[in-house]
């Protein structure tokens, strides 16, 4: 694992202006605008899902395939809270197995063209090479004697442009900060809604950079990793691009139907790795969701 | 011979809506008779998300003890969906499309009264909040 105090230190800055660019349009508002954010920003929201899906989510992993049922089954209780500013939300995996991808942040602007959180949130998810060839009924040598590698929790600021139903946010994070991994990325997502009827139909777009430190942590072989079957490997930064389309439909005033389908891209950078199968994953779901 | 018909379409529809233009104004609680059977199916909508349109299609059947002229109006815009003639029991439906309640009359034409309504309900899943953000599937 790679610490960079540089970007520590970069991290650092980006949070101290984000605070300062908080302070100063604040101290600018006129009281109007001051009265309106006001009103907005002391409502008290909360929302409480739960829900269960069929979920098709292949690995990208050499030798890890789904095997069981239950690896077809997604179950979700998502819990979004907003206080004065402040945020819990759950942007991933709304309709299928949340099991990480819980923002939780503070808005700094928000207004009819553009808004600004300061945020922190797992960016990927840990895997334990261990406990994958332990699920698996067949062997995994590329991933026998690999240690785990821990989740990205990066401290972010996301710029939010808000356009005719849709929006596209770009997020700037850190993963050096408040997790092992350092290194940055840049995660930048479009989506546009499309109303039919009773369905909200999105489609989204999604381009995300990595840095170097992160692409190594995870798909990364070190000298002391090489086995005969995994060559040392380091990557420089990788990007992983998405196209989706996703469908709700209400069924009640408490049950949604939910479906979609994401293509992810990866570049080659990543699927060089001695660790990965896959230079493109298809991920679906279809499921219900109950909200209380 | 069509402008005949033409003519008494509108002359119809004209005094129905007046009639219940009218009927709105003076009483919004009236009472009706019991006898007269008048629903819609579904009688609630329900849209993803407050203040947006839901759609359905509504199927209403009313059934009165004579045969009479009678016609379905929306209430809120007094408009006339469609009359009948020398008729007791009638099914039909309609492509609903609305962002609240919607109130819809039975009228006699020869009294120009309503004789029933029925409402169809507008709900929806998620309450409407002005706070924006984006939505992803994974």
């Amino acid at each position: 694992m790679k610490n960079n105090p540089w970007l520590k230190t970069l991290s650092l800055c980006c949070l101290l202006i984000a605070l300062i660019t908080s302070a100063v349009a604040s101290a600018n508002e006129s009281s109007e605008q001051q009265s309106a954010n006001e009103n907005q920003q002391d409502d008290f929201t909360w929302q409480m899902m739960i829900g269960a899906s069929v979920v098709y989510d292949p690995s990208i992993f050499k030798g890890v395939e789904d095997e069981d049922f239950s690896d077809y089954l997604g179950l979700s209780i998502v819990f979004d809270v907003y206080y004065k500013g402040f945020f819990i939300q759950a942007n991933k995996r709304r309709a299928s197995g949340l099991y990480s991808g819980a923002e939780l942040g503070y808005q700094i602007e928000s207004n009819e063209q553009w808004g600004l959180d300061i945020l922190t949130k797992a960016y990927i998810g840990s895997y334990s090479p261990s406990d994958l060839i332990e699920q698996q009924d067949k062997p995994i040598p590329t991933m026998e004697g690999l240690g785990t590698r821990q989740s990205a929790d990066g401290l972010a600021l996301r710029y939010s442009y808000y356009g005719e139903q849709s929006v596209l946010s770009i997020d700037f994070a850190s993963t050096g900060i408040n997790s092992s991994v350092g290194g940055w990325l840049i995660e930048s997502f479009y989506s546009k809604l499309i109303p039919y009827r009773n369905w909200d139909i999105y489609y989204g777009v999604g381009l995300t950079y990595y840095s170097s430190d992160i692409v190594d942590h995870y798909i990364g072989i070190d000298a002391d990793e090489v086995s005969p079957v995994r060559a040392e490997y380091h990557a420089s930064g990788a990007f992983l691009a998405q196209f989706e389309i996703n469908a709700l439909y209400p069924l009640s005033e408490n049950w949604t139907l939910n479906a979609g389908i994401i293509q992810n891209f990866y570049s080659n950078k990543i699927t060089d790795s001695p660790l990965v199968a896959h230079a493109n994953l298809t991920q679906a779901l279809i499921g219900f969701v109950y909200v209380f | 011979m069509y402008f005949k018909h033409y003519l008494y379409f509108i002359a119809v529809t004209l005094s129905i809506l007046s009639q219940t233009s009218r009927a709105n104004n003076i009483d919004d609680n009236q009472t009706f008779d019991t006898a007269i059977q008048f629903n819609a199916q579904p009688a609630n909508c329900v849209a993803l998300t407050q203040g947006r349109k839901c759609f359905a299609r509504i199927k209403f059947y009313w059934k009165v003890e004579q045969a009479d002229n009678i016609c379905l109006v929306r209430k809120d815009n007094n408009y006339l969906i469609q009359c009948w003639k020398n008729i007791n029991e009638v099914s039909t439906s309609i492509e609903f499309e609305s962002d609240k309640k919607v109130v819809y009359q039975l009228i006699q034409q020869q009294t120009r009264q309503a004789i029933a309504e029925t409402t169809v309900n507008v709900s929806w899943v998620h309450k409407s909040t002005p706070r924006k953000r984006r939505w992803r599937l994974f």
